[in-house]
This record gives structure tokens, C-alpha cells and sequence, in this order.
């Protein structure tokens, strides 16, 4: 129960550019790393943030997959994304 | 430093400088580009950092490309906006250094424009920090940014020059990366002319990874655009005319208080021209209060050699140098900046693999040359 709602959302400092195929987000050690595919989208969702529910249903919608692939998707690039440290959990 | 003459570029390369200015008449090419002109034009993308342009137009589909080309543009946009994050982190570093200390700064040209003048950051690259601060905190930066890691990347010709006469400062990080320290935003007589309380009495904020970053004001920013764009050489002009066209078109400047400022700086020749140049490069066909100002104006005489000096990569250090003694003010200081450079410091010598004979003989021939150039036949 809690880990469904908890809220996740891009960290305030973290520093990224739009590129063709994706976005490129710093990591704090200072290596850039190229989030594309639906990670793209998943990274815009991620400015207002939300649980992992509400981030797949905002990436089913934007990309026309089913619901269960695209929890699928935020499980994996997601948990990435948090141990890149770019964004942050909020219970 | 790549020099690259806008009149040696392709013509495609400033249709790209032009992509997303709706008054542009410049168009894209109708299809891919042969190889050999596609090299030519990548290769100039990245040194006058244009990938983000090309990138928007590519992604747009207003930009004919084949698949190889494709993952080309990908490249140089990719490695470009890496280098710029790198930058962002390192200006927001110096940030916190200086506000923990106390001590005010600007940010200058690309990371201000990127963030201000783009409608997206990733429009516009940038391969270096420019940060103005006062002359007078010179030191005390230095110092404070020396803990960061980032040392001067040569001597200065005297300890003080910089503080009291110089443009700016070279320093750079352990890994490669440039911050230059400004005391003014232009070298020699243009640079004396500026007021320098006119350059802090305004500014505009901008955030970046979740810290608030003053810039200059939105005028004097215009200006800046438009001396980089004049003065200097051609390295990265078509970037520098972008900015200024689009802080032109789209800017939030008053029009009266440029040209306030332009007049009290002396610098109405260096605006009138850049804005010329920006709306004939990119062939803009919108008529604006400030570009039908630009068209009307007459450069003085006496001042159209002072802008050639400064605008003409062909002219030495040595001739803007002495063009610029009559803008130091007061005897005292003209003294002190014609010493400065007839005997510099033995560091600076050091560092050039030269002594003070050899410097004085070189710099007597060097001055009668440059006499020529400051006052021999316009």
C-alpha cells in the first residue's frame, strides 16, 4: 500500500536538455545519460510528478500502450531514474 | 579556438542559424544534401554551435536528411548539450561559492541567452561559464574560485591588469572546463567606454537546476550580443547575430533605454551594425523600430575606423590596444595601461617563452604597424 502511493518527481536540481531521440539528464556525479523512448514522456510526466499508477496511466495515454505495459515501463525506467539520483520519492 | 569567416561558410549554414525566425526568407535545402556539402555543414554546426537549431529543424521535418546525416545531427546535438549540462553544474557551483561569500556576479552571453532568449535552453549551446563581477572583487573571486579548482589559464601582463584594464579572465577546472571572469563585456576602447555601474543596474533571472541566476538587464544583454557579433573576429558569429535577432524580434528591451545606453556607451556603431548584419545574414524581411533605426543610422566618420579596428580580425591586438589608450581615463591610468603592456610581469614573459628585450623590440616594430592601422589613411 505505501509503496503505490508513494509520489515520485523529477528532482528540482537536476540539470537536462531536450535531444532528438529523448532527453539527456546530468547525473549528480557528472556523467549525462540519454533517457529515450517512452522514457521521454515518462520524464515530462515526471515534472508534476505522481504514484506509479497515475505516471503509467499518463504514459498509456501519450504513447497508446495498455495500462500494464506501461507500469511495466515506469518499473524499470523509473527505479533507473531514482538510482541515477535525478529524481526523488516523496512518501 | 576555430576561426571560421562568415564569408568562407556554406549557405546553408546560416539557413540553419535561421530556423524558427519567422521573418527569415532563408529556406532549407529541398533535399538531403550531397555528401561533401554535408560535411562541410556538419563540420561547421559544431563550431559555430548550431546543433540545437539543426536538431529543431531536422525534428521538425523542415530539414531534409538521409539516416546517416540524421544520426550525425543526433551527435553533435547530443555532445553538445552534454558539455552544456556539465557547464550549467559548474556555473551553479560558482554561484553558491560567491553568494556564500557575498559577492555579486552577472552571467553572460550563451548559459543567459540559453535560458532567456531561446524559447528552449537546448536551442541554444554553449562552451564556456561567462561571468561578470566587479572590478573591484576581482581578487577576492579569484581566490574564492581557486578552491573550486578553477585556475587562471595564464598569467596576467601585470597582477592587477585585469582588475583594472582587461576584459576578462581565462580560468579553467582540473577537467578542461572554461569559466571566463569578466570585468567588462568588451576588450579596448569599446570596453573603457562602458559605464561600469551601467552593467549592474539591472538584470534579469533565470533558474537552472532549481537555483536562481541574475543575468544582465535586458538591454544591456541586447548590447552584449551586439558588440560578440561585431568585435572579435568571426568565430561563432552566426550564433552571436541569432542572438541578438532574437532578442531583437522577440526581446523584452525597451527600445528608448537602448538606445540610451547604446549612445552613452559610444557604441551606437557596434548596435547599428550588428542589427544590419543580423537582418541581412539571415535575410529577415519584418521591419522593426529598432532595425528601421539600425538602416537610418549614419556611422560618424571618426568612429567607422574605431569599428573597422575592432571588427576587422585582419587588425592586431597591438592596434586596438593603442586605439584604446584615448578611452583610458586619466593620464595616470593611460600610463599605467601602456606599461602594463610594453613590460609585462616576468610570469606572463615566462609563460611565452620570451624576455623583456625581445618583448620591447617586438612590441616597438608591432606599434609602428599598428600606428598605421590606427591612424594611417581610413
Amino acid at each position: 500500500m505505501t509503496v503505490t502511493m508513494t509520489r515520485f518527481r523529477r528532482r528540482q536540481e537536476a540539470l537536462w536538455r531536450r535531444v532528438p531521440d529523448g532527453v539527456i539528464v546530468l547525473q549528480p556525479s557528472g556523467d549525462p545519460v540519454s533517457v529515450t523512448g517512452p522514457g521521454r514522456a515518462l520524464w515530462d510526466a515526471l515534472a508534476v510528478g505522481g504514484t506509479r499508477t497515475e505516471l503509467a496511466r499518463r504514459l498509456s495515454s501519450t504513447f497508446d500502450v495498455e495500462e500494464h505495459r506501461a507500469v511495466e515501463v515506469v518499473d524499470e525506467v523509473l527505479g533507473h531514474l531514482v538510482d541515477l539520483g535525478v529524481v526523488r520519492e516523496e512518501p | 579556438m576555430t576561426v571560421v569567416r562568415l564569408d568562407t561558410l556554406p549557405p546553408t549554414a546560416a539557413a540553419v542559424g535561421a530556423h524558427g525566425l519567422p521573418g527569415s526568407e532563408l529556406d532549407p535545402p529541398g533535399e538531403p544534401l550531397a555528401p561533401a556539402d554535408w560535411e562541410r555543414l556538419i563540420e561547421v554546426v559544431r563550431s559555430e554551435r548550431l546543433s540545437g537549431l539543426l536538431a529543431a529543424a531536422v525534428t521538425a521535418g523542415a530539414w531534409p536528411v538521409t539516416d546517416d546525416q540524421h544520426a550525425d545531427v543526433v551527435d553533435a546535438h547530443v555532445e553538445s548539450m552534454a558539455a552544456a549540462l556539465l557547464l550549467e553544474r559548474l556555473v551553479i557551483d560558482v554561484s553558491d561559492a560567491l553568494t556564500e561569500s557575498s559577492i555579486p556576479f552577472r552571467v553572460l552571453k550563451g548559459t543567459a541567452h540559453a535560458h532567456l532568449d531561446f524559447p528552449d535552453p537546448a536551442l541554444r549551446p554553449f562552451g564556456d561559464v561567462d561571468l561578470l563581477v566587479r572590478p573591484e572583487a576581482l581578487p577576492a573571486v579569484m581566490a574564492r574560485l581557486e578552491q573550486l579548482g578553477l585556475t587562471p589559464v595564464s598569467p596576467q601582463v601585470r597582477p592587477d591588469f585585469a582588475q583594472r584594464f582587461g576584459k576578462s579572465l581565462v580560468l579553467r577546472t582540473s577537467g578542461g572546463l572554461e569559466l571566463d571572469l569578466h570585468r567588462t563585456l568588451v576588450p579596448g576602447a569599446y570596453g573603457f567606454r562602458i559605464p561600469i555601474e551601467d552593467l549592474w543596474s539591472a538584470e534579469r533571472t533565470f533558474g537552472v537546476g532549481g537555483s536562481t541566476l541574475a543575468a544582465l538587464g535586458d538591454e544591456q544583454r541586447l548590447l552584449h550580443a551586439a558588440y560578440h557579433s561585431v568585435i572579435g573576429g568571426r568565430a561563432r558569429r552566426l550564433m552571436a547575430l541569432r542572438d541578438l535577432a532574437e532578442m531583437a524580434l522577440y526581446g523584452r528591451f525597451e527600445q528608448a533605454r537602448l538606445r540610451e545606453l547604446a549612445q552613452r556607451w559610444g557604441c551606437e556603431p557596434v548596435l547599428a551594425s550588428a542589427v544590419r548584419d543580423a537582418w541581412s545574414t539571415y535575410r529577415i524581411c519584418d521591419v522593426t523600430a529598432l532595425s528601421r533605426w539600425a538602416d537610418r543610422y549614419e556611422i560618424p566618420h571618426r568612429e567607422r575606423r574605431l569599428l573597422a579596428l575592432h571588427a576587422t580580425p585582419e587588425v592586431s591586438y597591438a592596434a586596438q590596444a593603442l586605439s584604446a589608450v584615448a578611452s583610458v581615463p586619466g593620464m595616470r591610468s593611460k600610463a599605467a595601461f601602456v606599461t602594463s603592456l610594453a613590460l609585462p610581469d616576468r610570469a606572463f614573459l615566462q609563460e611565452r617563452g620570451t624576455t623583456r628585450s625581445a618583448w620591447l623590440a617586438r612590441g616597438i616594430r608591432r606599434s609602428v604597424a599598428a600606428a598605421r592601422q590606427v591612424f594611417g589613411p581610413t
